[in-house]
């Protein structure tokens, strides 16, 4: 008996489906026993990663692995990156990056990320030690602390945000030339005007920095510290040296402390009088005649009345004694 | 004839009768199902190779855009260096040094709301704490004021000098301090004493050993017992008293 064309044309399908082959097999990388340099932690929106070999394009799912010298490619969204030096990068949208190996020589002298476009925010610390970004023209420095770096493509300037912490950039092609941050900082490099220096480091206006933190999805403790030390930054009078120098609540006036004269000099200053003058007696007197001039006396007004003589004298004097005899006898209840 | 009867004669005569033909046999009742799996693995198939290709193009797109980046970035790294050495042979005839600074080189302005007392103030404080860039910008400004030649000291020019010594702009760091040996009027004093030292670290950089041997000379001879003579030679040589025979 055959059956409806409809039923039999659905039973087809269960059946091709059932028996369908793999169309396309998610591979396995292959580890080969190395260790990757960085892993992903999240991610979000568009993020690729590609492996060293160029052979494969992965998707950006939590645990991936980034092989060393493997890049990120974040279109759209964002994605958060733990290196295995202990390092916590986040890459915004229109970023591109690359993790190479940087322990070539077993001191973990190599660059650990290279920005090639983009922002990138760091936190170093915990052990962690010194991360270097390098992008095509600077290389930033961060230890202990937080820094956004970002490299901007159309103008060709590398620029360093300094969070927390400290945080110096560099022209990589000359060494020398670095500018140290402290947090609240932010300095660039860029070769507009003549210089091979970054500019000096300049207080971050805190609307700017609202606007960038938004671009990475940063914890709101993260936020607000950054913000926080902008803010103060921002509003200091004084430069950083003459602030951090005077101790918490401690007087800006040092106390002045004149020193003890020596009771050697004063024998050695005798000594050479004695010298100078030829063993003549008051060899200071011509050696320092400021010391024997006698203080100029100030003049006194004194009155004299002339009618004023002894008897009267001492008939002032009695009176004067009988004045106090009953002045002492006044009692005042 | 009867009614009805046919005449024989007349008679259509007879169709010869033909076998009828034989009835179709029954198809199977797989064979719709047959032809379904295969057209639905004919679809799978092509899918299949719809994803390999979009795969491939994936890969040949993540491809092309690496290498465009790599290009990119490496024609920025070589431009970088370029600029740096480019710049720095110009900074090294213009001042000195490929570190040196010049003032349309620095981004700084002075606040203009203060009084030219409380600018001198806070360049005094901006040389203390060693951020000289601030320091020189505000310091050349008073100098250079031509409503205001309060400013024009010896030891303003000093500081100027020595906070350009420190961006590395030697001429222009010896030209503040010849400004300050001048308004010294020749005469000895601390502060012509500590240019005259200032110069003869700058003819030292500048490889001029001679020149600034003359210069320490002219520290010691002005004022052979002064601070910044201590520093030239050893405290005994320092308290050695002038013209004696050691």
């Amino acid at each position: 008996m055959l059956w409806p064309l409809g039923s039999k044309a659905l039973l087809a399908v269960v059946l091709s489906v059932a028996l369908l082959p793999v169309a396309h097999a998610k591979s396995t990388r292959d580890s080969d026993g190395k260790i990757p340099c960085a892993v992903i932690e999240n991610a979000s929106g568009l993020v690729q990663v590609m492996d060293p070999s160029r052979t494969q394009l992965l998707d950006a799912d939590p645990k991936t692995p980034i092989d060393c010298d493997g890049w990120v490619s974040v279109t759209k969204g964002w994605v958060s990156i733990v290196h295995r030096d202990g390092f916590k990068i986040q890459l915004s949208a229109q970023t591109f990056a690359q993790f190479p190996e940087n322990n070539t020589d077993g001191k973990r002298s190599g660059d650990p990320v290279i920005l090639y476009r983009g922002s990138l925010h760091a936190r170093t610390g915990g052990g962690s030690g010194e991360l270097r970004v390098v992008t095509a023209n600077a290389r930033t420095r961060t230890v202990n602390g937080s820094a956004i770096v970002v490299f901007n493509e159309s103008d060709e300037e590398t620029q360093l945000l300094a969070l927390e912490g400290e945080s110096a950039i560099e022209n990589r092609f000359h060494a020398a030339a670095r500018t140290a941050l402290g947090s609240g900082e932010a300095s660039n490099l860029n070769f507009k005007r003549m210089r091979i220096l970054p500019s000096i480091p300049n207080p971050m206006a805190v609307a700017s920095l609202r606007f960038k933190l938004v671009e990475f999805k940063l914890p709101e403790k993260e936020v607000s510290l950054a913000l926080q030390l902008a803010k103060e930054r921002q509003e200091r009078k004084f430069t950083a040296a003459s602030a951090a120098q005077r101790k918490i609540a401690s007087s800006s006036v040092k106390p002045v402390v004149k020193a003890k004269p020596k009771q050697s000099s004063k024998w050695v200053s005798e000594h050479l009088s004695r010298k100078l003058a030829g063993g003549m007696s008051g060899g200071d007197r011509i050696l320092f005649p400021e010391k024997t001039i006698t203080p100029a006396h100030t003049p006194q007004l004194k009155i004299e009345d002339p009618s004023f003589n002894s008897a009267k004298k001492a008939e002032l004097d009695r009176e004067k004694q009988r004045l106090m005899e009953e002045l002492s006898q006044l009692r005042f209840d | 004839m009867a009614y009805g009867e046919e005449n024989p004669e007349s008679a259509t005569p007879a169709v010869a009768a033909v076998a009828p033909a034989a009835a179709p046999a029954a198809t199977p009742f797989w064979y719709p199902i047959r032809d379904a799996f295969v057209s639905v693995q004919k679809k799978v198939e092509a899918i299949q190779k719809a994803d390999s290709e979009n795969e491939r193009l994936r890969l040949e797109n993540a491809h092309l855009r690496l290498k465009l980046e790599a290009l990119s970035y490496d024609r920025r790294e070589k431009k970088a260096e370029k600029n740096t050495q480019e710049v720095g042979t110009r900074l090294k005839l213009e001042t000195g040094s490929k570190l040196g600074r010049t003032l349309a080189s620095m981004t700084y302005k002075p606040p203009m709301h203060l009084t030219p007392d409380q600018l001198h103030l806070l360049g005094l404080t901006y040389f203390k704490s060693r951020e000289d860039e601030k320091a020189a910008v505000i310091f050349s400004m008073l100098i250079r004021a031509e409503d205001n030649e309060e400013f024009r000291t010896a030891e303003n020019f000093l500081l100027a000098g020595i906070s350009w010594y420190r961006l590395e702009n030697l001429p222009l760091a010896e030209r503040y301090f010849d400004s300050v040996i001048h308004s010294s009027h020749g005469t000895a004093g601390p502060v012509a004493g500590q240019a005259w030292l200032w110069k003869a670290v700058i003819a030292e950089r500048q490889g001029n050993h001679k020149k600034s041997q003359e210069w320490l000379k002219e520290v010691l001879n002005q004022n052979p017992h002064s601070k910044e003579a201590a520093w030239v030679n050893s405290k005994e040589e320092a308290n050695r008293a002038v013209a004696s025979g050691k």
